[in-house]
This record gives C-alpha cells, structure tokens and sequence, in this order.
C-alpha cells in the first residue's frame, strides 16, 4: 500500500489554516483598528476571530462587541445583521444562542428600543432555534414589563418625593354678634402672617419589588471594549478635593466590579479596574490595597494558566510600569517581589530586585527587597555574595526585618560551614528584644548546637532548586527499589511509605504507587 | 607409686566406649512402629504436594487426612506421632478447612513443645515467614499469637511481638502496629530485631502523622546500637523524622552525618536531596 505524499497545496492549505487560527492577534488587530476608526480593518480581524474553530467564549464575545463597535463606527448596522443571521445558520449549536442574543442586541442598537427585537423574534420560526427563541422571548418580555414597571414607579416616587405645598387654612369669617348694631370699635386688622406645614423628615421610599429570577440571556447594553494591553490605558486627571474619602469610595466600587469581572474569567478588565484606581489616587493606601487586589488576580491567572505562562513576576512588573509610570512603585514591586518569588525564576527575582535597590535606595522596604535578593543570590549559587548583601541589614537588631535578616545570615552561615559565625549570630538573636519568639527560637537552637555540634565542611549547592521535589521523589523511588533488589522487603515498604508521604505531587507518583501496592498485596512487585 | 588400675575399673573403661556405641547403634536401629506410619503419611504428602492441590485430586486429600488422623490416634503416646499432625495440617490447608487446619498446627507445636522448645520455635517460625511471603497476614497472625502463648519471653516472644506489628504494618493497621513494636522496643531493647522494630516503628509514626515521636527512640537506639548493620537507615529515619518534626538544625546534622559516614550508601543521594530541600524551605519561611 502506497501513502500519497502531500501536495505543495496541500502544505500551503495547512499553513493558512494555521496562520488563520490566530484569534488573539485577530483581536489585537481589531482593537487596533478601531482605536485608529478604520472600520474596515477591524470587521475583517473580527470576523476571522470569530469564524476561528479555536476561539473561546470570551474570545467570541470579544470579537462580537468590537463587531458592533465597528458596525456603529461605520453606520453599518444592517450590514451586520444581514452577517450575524448568515453566521448564525451556519453556526453549530452552542454558538447559535450568542449569536441570536447579538443578533437582538444588533437590532436594539438601530432602533433603540426593543419593539423591533420582540417582532423578529415573532418573525423567526426556525426549527432548530425554537427553544433559545421562545427563552429569549420570555426574557425580553420580562424585561420589557419591568423596565415599565420600574419607570412608572420611580416617576411616582419622583412625584410623591417632591415638595408638596402646605395646606393654607381659608381665611376665618369674622364672627356674628348678635346684636344688629354694628361695632363702633374697630376690628383688628388681620395680621398677614399665617403659619405653614412643611415637612422636616423625609418621607420613606417605597420598597421597589425585584424579579426573584436573575437574567440568563447577556441584556443588550452599549458595547465594551476590552483592554488586552493596559499600555492603552489613558491616565485620568488627579482628583484633589476629599482625596480619602473619594478614594475609598472608587476602591470600594472598582473593587466589586473588578472581582466580577475576574470571577467572568475577565481577567484584563478586572486588572483595568484596578488600575484605574491606582492611577487616580497614585500614594495612596488605596493604590496599595489595589496593587495587592491585583497580586491576587495575577495569581489567579497564573492558576488558571498553569505552569505554562510565562513568569507572574515579570508580567505583574510589566503592568505596574504601564498603570503608574516606567518608575514603578515602590510597594507594589516591593509586594510583587514578597509574593511571586518563591515561584520565579531566581534570576528574575535577582535582575529586579537589584533594579529595586538602585533605582529607589531610601525606600522603606530596601530591607525586605535585600532579603529576596540575598535568598536568590544563595539559590543562584553566590552564597558569599548572599552574605555580603545581607550583612548591613543584620545590625543592630532593632526593628522585625533586621531579625530577619539576621536569621537568614546565621543560617547562610551554618549551610557556608561556619559555624561559629552562626552561633554569633544566634547569641544575639537570643539576646534582642524586638521579637521574643526569635528570641526564643535562637535559645532552643544554641542549646541544640551544644548538644549536637554541627558538622564541618560548607553544603555543596543545589543543582536545581526548582526540581528538589521531584528529584527527592526519583531518589526516594530509586532507594526504595534498590533497597527490594537488596532481599529486604520490609525496609524497601519504609522507603515507599516515606515517598508516599511526601511525593502526593511528583510526575510518577501513581504508577510508583500502584507498584507499592502490588508489593503489599502480593508480596511482590512483578505483574503476573 | 601409682597404684595399679583394678579389674573392676578395666571393666568400667571398656563397657563405657561399648555403652555409647551402643546408644548410636539404638539411634541408627530402625524407627518405631509410629514414626513408620509418620514416614508413610509424609512421603504421601510429599508426592501429593508434588502432584499440586488442584479439585481433582481433593479426594486423595480427604483419604490422607482419614489416614494421618488414624495414625495420630493410635500412636499418640509416642512422640514420633507429632509429624502426623503436620501432615493433618497441610491436608485441611489445601482442603479449604482453616479451622481444623489451625487446631492441628496447634496439636503439632504442642507435640513439639513437650519434646523440644526450640525446634518448635523454628517450625512457628517457619510457619510464619511462609505465610507473611503469600501475605496471609490474617493467618500469621494467629500463628504469632500462639507463639507468644508458647514463648511469653526471650527472643522468640519479642520475635513474635515484631512480626505481629510489621503485620499490621502490611494491613495497614498502624496504631495497633505501633503498640507492638513499642512493647517490643521497650521490653527487649537488646533483642535481634530491636532496630528493625525502631524502624518499623518510625515507619507506623509517619504513616500517622507522628513523626515527632519516632526521635526520642531512634536517638536511644542509635546510642544502644553504635554498631548495628542498620545505623544508616536509623540515621537516616532520624533526620527524616527530624525535618517533618520541623526541626531543621537537627535534620541538617543528621543529613550532614550520612553524607560524612556513608557516601556510598542508597542513603547518600537522599540526604543530598533532602539537604537541598531543607536549604530552600529554610530560607524562604524566614523571608515569608
């Protein structure tokens, strides 16, 4: 049997396929082009991003909203509902909702209100679309007899809330006498003053009833724009008046909105919400609080993401320098330092966190930042250098980031072989008062450094501190089977329970498990 | 002068040689009436064994079972009749019939028992290691609680009391585990399978999350067994049990002494390992 080899065509047919699978360059594109109001160019990008096999939900929806940014842009709506029902016939199934809801939302846009919606509903009778019509049918209904409802009532409050004029009495008739003579004494004038109701407390309002059902189908509202590059952001003016206040507030409510759109998967937005608060309130314990909120989401991200996304510490950096300027903040690197560290690259943590020290040396977290870097720097494999950076910040011991520091250093020390640095160390960690539970620790370990001197000679560094866990996992595994191979069962079963103890997470850990069960229920590890 | 040896003494001096060849020539002399019927039984099982335990041959069981039965019954006074209830016992395993099975292994240590101590204990012994290799734990166990019956001292009791934790290590069953190996180390703490049972021991504690309780002893059984074929692991358990304890001076010492005693060992590229880890996590909880 012959195998046909591909055609030149064939190859070039494949290349376009994937070239056209794209759907995020697409997207760039478009926004590119609306940015610049070229229309054309970003309906084209658009529709490839749409029509892409590949395209995620968000991506779709993305491409559908800058689809009708541009349509409105190029006053060519009819245009796009005449592509939005050819895409929507030729849709599979679970894309043929998103499309009829922007389909109405299409429709919305040209005649500002829903009536032409609901009759085109009226007009579709399509098999296949019949549930998500009549659904969509139902909704639109709702919506409509609410927004009536809710309109008549807030006229009726507005009326209800407005100042009502006082009752004013009528005038009192003067009283009969009885005789039929008239008075001879003059009656008094009757003053002008008459005294008025107002109402001091405001009335209550009245409680407006809400739907118990939440809406499943997208309500038609303008068209949003997502931010994937926070370059684009645009810096709003600074406000000046009641700064703390206005700023807790925006915090507050950039805060919801950007914790819904992160829990959408909108991650970009969420963090353009972010940003916007730190950029209106630059200095602020606000701005702080939203650089953490927006650590939160970069974590989140990454989770999300997996393994595979490039370093969290380099794209957070990267988006704190856009938001607030190629300076950056002091706390927000200093944060990004504290908590992306651990899961970077050393090399990073080392190249930024010495960016840190020169470009801000009188920050208040010059500290903290000295500990990361002396933390990688022994990673790396400099520990001398480690030292070095270290040594300034370990004296004298009067503040929690000195103790720190001078914890790490005796430590360095004892890995280094030098132990009677260490125990210099250690003595006056045990003498400081500024942490007693330091204190007490460096106690416990200088009894113990008595009671067991500790080895000479200095550690050799590790080869990739990175893989430590699965190597422990390997060199567990290899033990315990060499220690099999040796006749001695019941030692290899204490090797394998330690490996089961504390290798949950390497890459072979079901298969090493299954043969340890095997050993336990068969006495041996050879499948039959 | 040495006075000269009398006839009377003449006579003793050659009957003595003559007496105990006379005994090799009673225990060379052709066995008893039972230990011929024991010889018989056993030969059959043997070539029954050989034959293997399938359902067909099930009725040749049952008529060797009949056969050694009659035989423990009519030579039970002799001693020789002890072999016949192994025979017994090995019928009624292959018949299915446990029960029976264990009341005749007992008959048989019993027999021995009486006769010898110590080849019981070697027949229990036996016994035991044979059912633990096909992993009939259940069964070993009551095998190990019969030799503790037999042997509620000395080594073979703390024997018993070992094999019958590393039994419940196997099943899982980790706290009655621990209670037998610490019984074990605490009333025979020079016992043969002292360390293997402080190991043992560790093992049941890690499983359960009690790391921290497997220092105390380890440490006292390295200082008992300086020189024991298993200072390593000991060693070795030690630093673990130290490190997940979270005490990381100690962990660090003991790693460092694997490497610096034995950087040969399976153990050696271990330590390395964890001594890296240590290195990493030390370093990053100070600076979190």
């Amino acid at each position: 049997m012959t195998r046909c080899a591909p055609t030149p065509l064939a190859w070039l047919l494949a290349l376009a396929t994937v070239a056209r699978a794209d759907v995020a360059g697409d997207l760039q594109q478009a926004q590119a082009a609306l940015a610049r109001r070229d229309a054309v160019a970003a309906t084209s990008a658009c529709r490839r991003a749409l029509e892409a096999a590949d395209a995620t939900a968000e991506q779709r929806r993305q491409a559908l909203d800058a689809l009708l940014a541009a349509a409105l842009e190029a006053k060519g709506l009819t245009d796009h509902a005449d592509y939005l029902d050819r895409r929507r016939a030729a849709a599979p199934d679970d894309q043929r909702r998103l499309l009829l809801a922007e389909r109405l939302r299409c429709q919305k846009a040209a005649d500002g209100h829903f009536h032409g919606a609901l009759a085109q509903l009226e007009a579709l009778d399509d098999e296949k679309a019949r549930h998500e019509v009549r659904h969509l049918r139902r909704d639109l209904l709702s919506l409509c007899a609410q927004l009536g409802q809710l309109g008549a009532r807030q006229a009726a409050d507005a009326r209800r809330l407005s100042v009502r004029p006082a009752r004013t009495a009528p005038p009192r008739r003067p009283p009969r006498s009885r005789s039929s003579r008239r008075l001879t004494v003059p009656q008094p004038t009757q003053t002008r003053y008459s005294p008025t109701r107002s109402r001091i407390a405001p009335t209550r309002p009245r409680r407006v009833r809400r739907s118990g059902r939440r809406f499943i189908v997208p309500v038609p509202r303008a068209p949003r724009y997502y931010v994937t590059r926070p370059l684009s952001v645009r810096k709003p003016a600074l406000l000046r008046r009641g700064r703390d206040h206005l700023a807790a507030v925006f915090l507050s409510r950039f805060y919801q909105r950007s914790s819904r759109l992160a829990a959408q998967g909108f991650y970009e937005s969420a963090k353009a919400e972010l940003a916007t608060v730190m950029q209106l309130f630059p200095n602020t314990s606000q701005a702080a609080q939203a650089a953490q909120y927006a650590v939160r989401l970069f974590q989140r991200e990454r989770r999300v993401a997996g393994p595979a996304q490039a370093s969290a510490l380099v794209a957070y950096l990267r988006w704190i320098r856009a938001v607030v300027g190629p300076e950056g903040s002091e706390y927000a690197e200093y944060l990004a330092l504290r908590s992306f560290a651990s899961d970077s690259d050393p090399t990073i943590v080392a190249r930024e966190a010495e960016g840190f020290l020169k470009r801000h040396p009188e920050s208040k977290w010059v500290e903290g930042v000295r500990l990361q870097l002396a933390v990688s720097l022994d990673t790396l494999g400099d520990s001398a250098r480690a030292i070095e950076v270290l040594t300034p910040v370990a004296t004298p011991l009067d503040s929690a980031a000195h103790v720190k520091a001078a914890r790490i250093l005796a430590w360095l020390h004892l890995f280094q072989g030098q132990a009677e640095k260490a125990r210099g160390l250690f003595q006056a960690l045990a003498a400081q008062t500024v942490s007693p539970q330091d204190a007490a620790q460096a106690a416990r370990l200088l009894k113990q450094m008595a009671a067991l001197p500790p080895e000479k000679g200095r550690l050799p560094i590790p080869e990739d501190p990175e893989e430590t866990d699965e190597m422990l996992a390997e060199r567990l595994f290899e033990a315990g089977n060499r220690v099999l191979a040796d006749a001695d069962p019941e030692r290899a079963m204490d090797v394998f329970a330690l490996y089961l103890h504390v290798a949950r997470r390497s890459a072979g850990y079901w298969a090493a498990r299954q043969r340890i069960e095997r050993l336990k229920q068969k006495g041996q590890v050879a499948e039959e | 002068m040495r006075p000269s040896p009398t006839p009377l003494l003449l006579a003793v001096a050659l009957v003595g040689p003559l007496g105990a060849a006379g005994q090799q020539a009673k225990a060379k002399a052709p066995a008893s009436k039972a230990a011929r019927a024991v010889a018989a039984v056993d030969r059959k099982l043997a070539a029954l064994l050989a034959e293997g335990t399938g359902f067909e041959l099930r009725q040749r069981y049952e008529a060797l079972l009949a056969q050694a039965s009659a035989v423990a019954r009519t030579h039970a006074a002799d001693p020789a009749s002890a072999r016949a209830y192994l025979v017994i016992a090995r019928c009624c395993e292959v018949l299915g019939k446990h029960p029976e099975k264990e009341a005749a292994f007992a008959h048989y240590i019993d027999a021995l028992v009486a006769h010898s101590r110590p080849e019981a204990a070697r027949e229990l012994r036996r016994e035991v290691e044979a059912l633990v290799a096909r992993r009939e734990l259940y069964t070993a166990g009551k095998i190990l609680r019969l030799m503790l019956s037999k042997f509620p001292e000395g080594d073979q009791a703390a024997y018993a009391l070992y094999r019958l934790g590393t039994c419940h290590l196997w099943m899982e069953q980790y706290d009655e585990a621990a209670s037998a190996l610490a019984e074990v180390v605490e009333r025979w703490p020079k016992a043969d399978v002292a360390v293997e049972a402080h190991l043992r021991l560790a093992r049941a504690n890690l499983s359960q999350g009690k790391s921290a309780e497997s220092i105390g002893p380890l440490e006292a059984c390295l200082a008992e067994h300086p020189k024991s074929p298993h200072r390593i692991p000991l060693l070795f358990d030690l630093a673990i049990a130290r490190y997940l304890s979270a005490d990381h001076y100690g962990a660090l010492v003991g790693f460092q002494r694997i490497l610096r005693e034995a950087p040969r060992s399976p153990y050696a590229p271990l330590a390395q390992t964890c001594l890296d880890k240590l290195r990493a996590e030390v370093l990053q909880r100070i600076t979190n």
